[in-house]
């Protein structure tokens, strides 16, 4: 490769680790419009990926997370506000959030072509927020068959939980700027702060049931549904999946990929 | 392609720069971690005398300034604490002296940096960075029982580059969660709105965290005193106070107590009208 | 260092800081996530006779007994793995030994705050990271998920073309259960017959018993992380991770 590949090739490995780490923080604050809108190819094979199933198109994964989110935290935070009034008028999307997705040191690796970048790195997520949820459960204030008057500040708690997840990310050099084109996430296990243990638990789940399973459905629309991969589990075997680092590679396609089958963009 | 802004030397110099103001906010944390403060200043932190004076260290509660005030809050208190903290060791056991070889002593302070997001400017002269730290924290006590936690918070830096090198100038250490190890977190006291409907703007200073001595007492006195980072409202002004591209160093959007940390971003929009 | 190099010199270099970044990656954080304890030698250690791995409790001095180090944990997963499948025959049923090889126990680790120094005359670099990691341990009683917080540092030697560990110190500052302070003893859960052959386990110890590092406890004298690399020209006039 020439010296001026060489380079075009090195700034596009510190591009993809600044769209990821912004990713990681405009994600976290449900700052969809901006994660999406700013830093993604948005065509036909675009794919989002999870254990539950593959979203393809940029049309579907923009609907997932941005229209439902949105309505969803505006709702939130206007309860929130009712039962502590200085929340009422702050930013919907964003107030109170604090930490999910931090990420890890980046495996990089950019096609000899110049033309893309996959990257690999481990999410070691913390989801906290100070106001974290309300009390839930049968007969409580946000339960089934609770009462409906407004929310009070007593009926909320503080969240704070680890969620550790893997990503795997294609990027293309796309009219002068490094975009996602694939994302593959892969949650591995979570666990609260600090009054449980994820795996002594899924033991004696296992004990009280030995079919149980970490499976639990596809949420959303998605084009390819899962599992795609699998959580954690004490009977999990290792999984050795396409998401795994990226090697020194020629060009995205089917072999140099973190989406097979969706790696034309031109 | 894109035309080129910048030469191509200048551009591998820019790829060294990154790596380098990512390198030197590492080794902060590892300084951090080891209590290695005074080296951390005297190696890491700005050294020409017309930098040294507007340096900032900002906590939760405002700034320390100037690097006089930084190194009481940031080396004493810290060494004063220490002492604290190892004096319940020496009374138990009157064999253990009291004195800076067995500071540290059932301490533990580990910081994990993650998400480094940086920005070099274009006129190569600053960088802006900000990373989130999940940290553990532990106070050891000397019947075998330890204050354990969990310490998150995010941090920002303002660096610049002194004959060459990069060097911290403006840095804020966030603190927004300390959850005590083998408790549910959700057991913990809640919060009070104490501003009702005045948001951020009233006189008071950013909610202090009920039931978290261990937080408050180690922000101190800062020298300018204002809501720097309130986490009861979380990462409401993330957006605005994440680094971007910049052309060049604007006090009135630094990490500093020019800056507009903890402000509304409403606020900010009228900083340079 | 770097006026004396031209653009291209410096390009050279930031892509093999680059290649050092992507090995510590797939060395801690991808192959312990994937249970490649049995390629880790092979794959990322130098040829050098004197390579050295510190742990916590010693040091692994020499290529043997690092290999050894590695042959223990490959010999203590399949262990661990068969006695799993013994366990859970419904999903495990009908696996070869390689198939079920790491089922039921997960060991992530997560790279942060790097610290990388390649030396001036390239042949060697030095670098250090945080790692933050979550383990399960299999214990008598079944699986248990353990926070982890450690340092690896290392130097790298440049072979045929490629950066290869030769002093690797991975030393862990906690190493607690999830769910409980980490200065207490850990919760005493009733054994299960079927891993009782875990407690007889005994991996390979390390060829030079000292304590290099002491995982946390409550009257622990204080731990500083190793120092991190600074500027050097070769590899003599800088200090070794390793002994």
């Amino acid at each position: 490769m020439t010296f001026k590949e060489r380079l075009h090739n090195a700034i596009g490995t510190q591009e993809i680790e600044r769209k990821k780490v912004y990713h990681a923080y405009v994600h976290c604050i449900a700052y969809e419009r901006e994660e999406f809108d700013k830093i993604w190819f948005k065509g036909e094979n675009s794919t989002w990926g999870h254990n539950f199933g593959r979203m393809v198109g940029f049309r579907q994964i923009y609907h997932n997370h941005t229209i439902d989110e949105e309505s969803r935290a505006a709702e939130e935070t206007f309860q929130l506000g009712e039962a502590f009034p200085s929340y009422m008028g702050g930013d919907p999307r964003s107030i109170g959030a604090s930490g999910v997705h931090a990420l890890s040191e980046l495996c990089i690796e950019m096609a000899r072509d110049g033309r893309s970048g996959r990257c690999w790195a481990i999410t070691a997520g913390v989801m906290m927020a100070a106001l974290g949820r309300r009390k839930f459960g049968p007969g409580g204030p946000g339960g089934p068959g609770g009462p409906k008057e407004p929310p009070r500040a007593e009926d909320y708690v503080r969240g704070g939980a680890a969620s550790w997840e893997y990503y795997g990310a294609d990027f293309i050099y796309h009219e002068g700027e490094w975009k996602y084109i694939h994302e593959h996430v892969v949650p591995v296990f979570a666990q609260p702060f600090d009054n449980g243990n994820f795996a002594r638990e899924l033991y004696e789940q296992h004990e009280k049931d030995p079919d149980y399973d970490t499976w639990r459905g596809c949420p959303c629309q998605v084009t390819d549904p899962g599992p795609l991969s699998r959580r954690y589990d004490v009977n999990q075997e290792v999984q050795h999946l396409i998401w795994e680092t990226p090697r020194p590679y020629d060009t995205l396609d089917d072999d140099n990929t973190y989406s097979i089958g969706h790696n034309e963009w031109v | 392609m894109a035309k080129q802004f910048f030469s191509d030397d200048e551009l591998v110099e820019r790829l060294w720069d990154y790596e380098n103001v990512k390198q030197v906010m590492s080794k902060h944390f590892y300084c951090y971690a080891g209590d290695l403060r005074r080296q951390e200043l005297t190696d890491l932190w700005v050294s020409l005398p017309q930098n040294r004076r507007y340096a900032s260290l900002g906590v939760n509660t405002g700034f320390y300034t100037g690097m006089d005030e930084i190194s009481n809050y940031y080396v004493v208190q810290l060494s004063d604490l220490r002492y604290a903290q190892l004096k319940p060791f020496c009374d138990a056991d009157p064999a253990l002296p009291c004195d800076k070889f067995h500071l540290g002593m059932g301490i533990l302070n580990h910081s994990a940096a993650y998400s480094p997001l940086l920005y070099i400017a274009e006129d190569g002269k600053t960088a802006r960075y900000m990373c989130y730290v999940q940290g553990v924290r532990a106070v050891g006590s000397p019947d075998g029982t330890a204050d354990c936690r969990f310490m998150f918070g995010l941090v920002y830096a303002d660096l610049l580059k002194e004959n060459g090198a990069w060097k911290i100038w403006h840095l804020i250490l966030t603190n927004d969660h300390a959850i005590p190890a083998g408790r549910d977190y959700a057991e913990y006291p809640m919060w009070r709105d104490e501003f009702g409907t005045t948001g951020q703007n009233g006189p008071k200073l950013g909610h202090e965290d009920p039931d978290n001595s261990y937080l408050r007492d180690e922000l101190g006195t800062p020298t300018v005193e204002r809501t720097v980072y309130d986490p009861f409202f979380g990462w409401q002004y993330l957006y605005q106070d994440m680094p971007r591209p910049y052309y060049s160093f604007n006090p009135n959007y630094s990490y500093g107590p020019e800056g507009c940390m903890g402000m509304p971003y409403y606020v900010r929009e009228m900083r340079d009208m | 260092m770097s006026c004396r190099l031209n653009s291209e010199q410096l390009l050279d270099r930031w892509e093999k800081r680059r290649e050092l970044q992507n090995l510590m990656v797939r060395f801690f954080s991808e192959d312990y996530l994937m249970r490649r304890e049995n390629r880790m030698y092979a794959a990322y250690w130098s040829k050098a006779a004197d390579v050295c791995l510190g742990v916590n409790n010693g040091y692994y001095q020499g290529a043997e007994a690092v290999k050894s180090y590695y042959l223990g944990l490959e010999a203590r997963t399949r262990l661990e793995s068969r006695l799993i499948q013994e366990k859970y025959p419904g999903r495990l049923a009908g696996m070869t030994e390689d198939q079920v090889y790491g089922a039921g126990v997960m060991d992530m680790k997560s790279l942060v705050a790097p610290v990388i120094e390649i030396a001036g005359d390239g042949a060697t670099a030095k670098g250090i990271w945080t790692v933050h990691g979550m383990n399960t341990k299999l214990t008598p009683a079944g699986q248990v998920g353990c926070w982890e917080r450690a340092y690896a540092a290392a130097d790298f030697v440049r072979e045929d073309g490629q950066w290869k560990v030769w002093h690797l110190l991975y030393v862990q500052d906690l190493d607690a259960p999830a769910g409980t302070s980490w200065a207490e003893a850990a919760p005493a859960y009733a054994d299960d017959p079927v891993f009782a052959a875990v407690r007889d386990f005994q991996p390979p110890e390390p060829n030079v018993k000292v304590t290099v590092y002491e995982t946390y406890r409550a009257d622990r004298p204080f731990c500083a992380p190793p120092a991190y690399p600074v500027p050097y020209e070769t590899f003599a006039e800088t200090f070794s991770y390793g002994l």
